[in-house]
């Protein structure tokens, strides 16, 4: 700051004066105002407490701002990289291995039906000597039977069959085997395929590698196929039943049709409400339309029976 | 007599402790500039605990802000200006600055050379502390201090015209003061004088 009173001339003489007495004067300061002097610096000190650099409201803005620059830099380095045409390996292992994720519930189930093959082949093998062929417990005689001497079973040990308990490992598969083509034919045609029958069955644990590889494209390949051909009383029944049905009935059969379009479920309360106690042509499982049709071929047996003894 | 131990023989010594924080250091400032710096403050706040309590706020800057510091410039000269801000920034929060005092257009020129032997600086301070706010901030600023009245003007937030009236107005109150202190010394001299002839002449009887 520039001095006037250095350069100025005309200078006051009472402004010289107290210049002159007063402007390197000194008075005695009171005792212990050091004392107060460090106490008020001691307060300052812990008035002021450190503040975290993230608490600072204005370094906050700078924060949130670079946060979202850096989420934004994540979701487009993560979109680029899967558009990248260098991941194109990654993109199809990781198709390949959804695609094996999808296919291992399909593979699993012929698996299954491979395994089932496996222990029913297994249960032949060992079965067979204790039992016989001609016990009705097991399924595998039925159908080396059906396969072997071509001997029909009667609806009675059809009934019996899905009546008593089977002593099997796995029941509930070679059941469903067996009784899956019995839907898909309806027809009297006991055709079988022995050649796929009389293949004895690989124990993987003895085979080695090629052999094993060669034994699981052979236990992909088997099917097994079992027809049970309808007695022929049966046939017989049916025949009487549809010519009856064609002379007599047209509009209940348009009923039931129109009913089978229906629910299941009111389907088969409408035929207890009418005093039918078992459904004749519930859409049901196979077993139900099997026990269905031996249920229908007695009653008609029956009902045949009637007119002769009167 | 207890005697302060120079722990710091230079100044750039000094201000490094002071950098530094220390305790020491501290304590060797505010004894050595603490009586000038009080009486500094004394001529700008006419009180004496807000001076003491101002001188100390200036020291709490002074230990503060060392870092600003130049070494270019005088060490006493910093401290100084520091706590004439701080002088000011007191006035500024409780006083108004532009109290003015009607006064006579009549100028008494004292005796300055009575003046100058007689008064001592005591005197001198009390009469600066009769002086309003504003003229007693001017004058210290102009005639002491060596201000100019731009620079006032812009400090005190006045305009220069002002600040030459307030000046001007102080200068005056001064005198009148200087030359009651003038009358009241002769006049006691008289009644000194009058009572020693009046004892002489009761002795002499």
């Amino acid at each position: 700051m520039k001095k006037h009173n250095e350069h100025s001339a005309d200078k006051s003489p009472v402004d010289d004066l107290f210049a002159r007495r007063l402007r390197d004067t000194a008075l005695p300061p009171t005792e212990g105002g050091f004392e107060r002097l460090q106490a008020r610096m001691n307060a300052q000190h812990q008035k002021t407490p450190v503040v975290p650099i993230w608490s600072k409201p204005a370094l906050q803005r700078y924060m949130a701002a670079a946060a979202c620059v850096l989420l934004v830099c994540l979701f487009g380095w993560l979109y680029l990289s899967a558009d990248q045409p260098g991941n194109s390996q990654t993109d199809g292992q990781v198709a390949a291995a959804k695609t094996a994720k999808k296919s291992q519930p399909e593979s699993s189930a012929p698996a299954a039906e491979r395994a089932g093959e496996v222990d029913l082949a297994k249960t032949e093998t060992t079965t067979q000597p204790e039992t016989g062929p001609a016990t009705a417990n097991s399924v595998e005689p039925t159908a080396n039977q059906v396969a072997g001497n071509d001997v029909l079973p009667d609806a009675g040990q059809v009934r019996q069959l899905q009546q008593q308990p089977v002593d099997m490992p796995q029941p509930k598969q070679p059941v469903e085997a067996i009784s899956e083509p019995m839907v898909a034919q309806n027809k009297p045609a006991p055709t079988t395929e022995p050649d796929r029958l009389e293949t004895t069955p690989v124990e993987p644990r003895q085979a080695s590698a090629p052999e094993r590889a060669v034994a699981s494209a052979k236990l992909a390949e088997r099917v097994l196929t079992v027809t049970i051909a309808e007695p022929e009383r049966l046939v017989a029944a049916r025949q009487v039943v549809k010519s009856s049905a064609d002379e007599g009935q047209p509009e209940g059969e348009e009923i039931l049709s129109k009913e089978a379009k229906g629910g299941n479920f009111w389907q088969q309360v409408r035929r207890v409400k009418q005093g039918e106690i078992f459904a004749r042509q519930d859409a049901g499982t196979e077993e139900r339309s099997l026990l269905s049709r031996a249920y229908n071929g007695l009653k008609h047996s029956i009902d045949k029976d009637k007119p002769t003894k009167q | 007599m207890l005697r302060l131990i120079p722990f710091f023989s230079t100044e750039t010594q000094l201000i490094a402790a002071l950098r530094r924080a220390e305790g020491r250091a501290h304590k060797v400032v505010y004894e050595r500039y603490a009586g000038k710096m009080l009486a500094v403050c004394t001529r700008y706040c006419a009180n004496r605990a807000d001076a003491e309590e101002v001188m100390i706020d200036g020291f709490m800057r002074v230990f503060e802000k060392i870092d600003q510091f130049r070494e270019d410039g005088s060490f006493e000269g910093w401290i100084r200006r520091i706590m004439v801000t701080e002088s000011l920034m007191f006035l500024r929060k409780s006083k108004q600055w532009r109290q003015e005092l009607p006064l006579d257009d009549v100028t008494v020129e004292p005796d300055y050379e009575w003046a100058d032997a007689s008064l001592n600086e005591t005197d001198l301070l009390r009469m600066i502390a009769q002086l309003p706010d504003g003229y007693r901030t001017v004058f210290n600023l102009y005639a002491i201090e060596g201000y100019s009245h731009a620079e006032i003007a812009d400090t005190l937030g006045i305009s220069e015209g002002t600040s030459k009236s307030q000046l001007s107005r102080a200068r005056m109150m001064l005198q009148t003061l200087v030359k009651k202190a003038e009358l009241g010394a002769s006049g006691q001299a008289q009644i000194r004088k009058d009572t020693y002839e009046k004892t002489q002449r009761t002795l002499g009887r």
